[in-house]
């Protein structure tokens, strides 16, 4: 797809995609990788070793944010674990797979074939570079491509995971995209903050978070709305609210923190904002 | 509360179900279970049974099979209590074809909150004010003969709302919107179901063996989640059980009151037609 097409989907398409072109130089994302060369692009669940905060000055953010990179590594298991069986000859797609750090996780557990799609070009370089240097570039490719409009045949896939990327996107489109390239009975789950519209439409924080990241963000009830309107039938759905508070209060007290972390922490303490795991299957 | 027989049973398909029911009476898989801890249930459970029982001598195999079957019966009524989550003594909750009433009862007890059973079998609904009669539990959980599809409440009536393997009698659409009214915005409905994979089958064997078995009409997953979204409730929680809802049938096969339904429940769990399927939702 050429770079034009990928841009021309819609103007909000285009205002997102000029964000993350621009955002190359993020180290909340860039220092937390360089370990294990896992770089996510999403939050972390469960609470965190609470010593860090004690810990002596010179020490002490780098146990912070290692504690961030353990939590969100805890994040993408939740995805993991949701697949289910997944063999090595199973395809997977990661819509908005950003510098891939799900990806490969995915692929290191289950030693399946992965396709990142991403938008964002330098972080499809980013990825690419990665898988070679991992010597996974046989099995994990990365694709430049809009997630609304993949360059893939129907039924590529047996199974396709969106990690805190829909609320980026056009709800029915992506879905109907989802699942054209799924194959019936194929799984796809989605990890996402949401708005909690049986708490309140359009929260203050919720509008707050949106205006950061230039996302717009979905009700809870609209997921299903689209994930039924598009064949897909849930099995497991799982509420973590709760448990994504810790990692915000952590990132409070980290040089990184970029802002956004008050309205998380104010959506998800009065239920605004929900943090939510959706397993689906396509009919 | 009693009223006419007739008013709560509006065609002919449930004018069949409610004859079905009537006319069970000396159900003794379902009393024998209950009559040492009054709780009497009409459902079934997940997770494995004790293997021990089946090597038990022949004159105690056979009661120890039943009290193991009513534990996990009653076990099953933790799948409610967890999807609802902490629920406050000041709570009103109904349940949605109350049977013999050991989930209103395990609920109330659980949680101190009052509850109200709905049915429309007059047998099962002097059952269970019975012993709520002889807990002196009466004052606050009621039972009420009527229709679960069309209840006495008012709107907004209740924090919570559970069905417990009862909505493959109805249907779904109607349930949903009947379980959205009588709820307030924000409460809770769960239920527990059996329900067809159309995923896997829209309509295997085993399904229809059931529904002819039960006279009911097993809905498809995909159905209960259109019928949540046309009536404002969404989803905080589901989850699928296939494989651990096994072992309570391979148990009951093993007893002298099996029914002749079990092989099929096993022929659907273990080719992925059928499901068990815990969901709990919130009313927008």
């Amino acid at each position: 797809m050429s770079q034009m097409d990928v841009v021309t989907l819609g103007e909000h398409d285009a205002e997102q995609r000029g964000y993350w072109d621009a955002k190359r130089s993020d180290d909340i994302n860039l220092l937390l990788g360089v370990d294990d060369g896992l770089y996510h692009h999403h939050y972390g669940i469960g609470d965190y070793d609470h010593s860090v905060l004690e810990a002596p000055a010179e020490t002490r953010e780098e146990l912070i944010l290692r504690e961030l990179h353990r939590l969100e590594g805890a994040e993408t298991e939740l995805i993991l674990d949701a697949l289910g069986e997944v063999r090595p000859e199973h395809r997977v797609m990661d819509a908005g797979s950003g510098r891939g750090g799900t990806s490969f996780m995915i692929a290191d557990r289950f030693g399946c074939r992965v396709d990142g799609v991403n938008y964002c070009a330098h972080h499809v370089e980013f990825t690419q570079k990665l898988a070679r240097e991992r010597g996974s570039a046989d099995r994990v490719g990365f694709h430049f491509a809009n997630m609304m409009q993949t360059p893939f045949e129907d039924d590529t896939f047996d199974f396709i995971v969106s990690n805190e990327t829909t609320m980026c996107v056009d709800l029915d489109k992506a879905f109907a995209e989802f699942a054209r390239v799924l194959r019936p009975g194929g799984r796809y789950v989605a990890v996402t903050w949401c708005r909690n519209d049986v708490v309140e439409d359009r929260s203050v924080a919720s509008q707050q978070i949106d205006d950061h990241y230039l996302c717009a963000m979905h009700t809870r009830s609209k997921y299903f709305e689209a994930l039924s309107a598009n064949g897909f039938v849930p099995f497991h759905v799982q509420r973590y609210t709760d448990e994504a508070i810790p990692y915000w209060e952590l990132r409070e007290h980290s040089t990184m923190r970029t802002g956004v972390e008050e309205p998380f922490l104010t959506g998800f303490r009065e239920r605004s904002i929900d943090y939510l795991v959706i397993a689906s299957e396509r009919l | 509360m009693t009223t006419t027989r007739e008013s709560h049973a509006r065609d002919d398909y449930e004018r069949s179900l409610k004859a079905h029911w009537d006319a069970k009476t000396s159900d003794d898989i379902n009393l024998l279970l209950g009559a040492e801890d009054d709780l009497y249930h009409h459902h079934y459970a997940i997770g494995d049974f004790d293997r021990s029982v089946l090597d038990a001598p022949a004159d105690r195999r056979e009661e120890l099979i039943l009290r193991e079957l009513h534990r996990m019966e009653s076990e099953q009524v933790r799948l409610i209590l967890d999807a609802l989550g902490p629920t406050p003594a000041t709570a009103r909750g109904m349940d949605a074809g109350s049977g013999r009433g050991g989930t209103s009862f395990t609920l109330a007890r659980e949680f101190g909150c009052r509850m109200d059973g709905v049915n429309f079998c007059d047998h099962h609904v002097e059952f269970s004010e019975r012993i709520a009669r002889r807990r002196g539990w009466d004052d606050r959980v009621r039972f009420h003969l009527g229709n679960m599809l069309q209840t006495p409440f008012d709107d907004g009536t209740f924090d919570f709302v559970v069905s417990n393997e009862t909505t493959m009698y109805a249907d779904a659409f109607e349930a949903m919107r009947e379980f959205s009214r009588v709820l307030r915005p924000g409460g809770r409905y769960v239920m527990t179901t059996w329900c067809r994979d159309d995923v896997v089958d829209p309509r295997s064997e085993a399904t229809r063996q059931i529904d002819t078995h039960y006279v009911c009409k097993m809905h498809r997953r995909s159905t209960y989640f259109a019928a949540f979204k046309a009536n404002g409730l969404v989803p905080y929680y589901a989850q699928r059980y296939t494989r651990e809802a096994m072992p309570y049938w391979e148990l009951r096969n093993h007893s002298s009151l099996r029914t002749g339904v079990e092989d099929a429940f096993l022929q659907g769990y273990r080719d992925g037609s059928l499901n068990y399927l815990v969901v709990a939702a919130e009313r927008v």
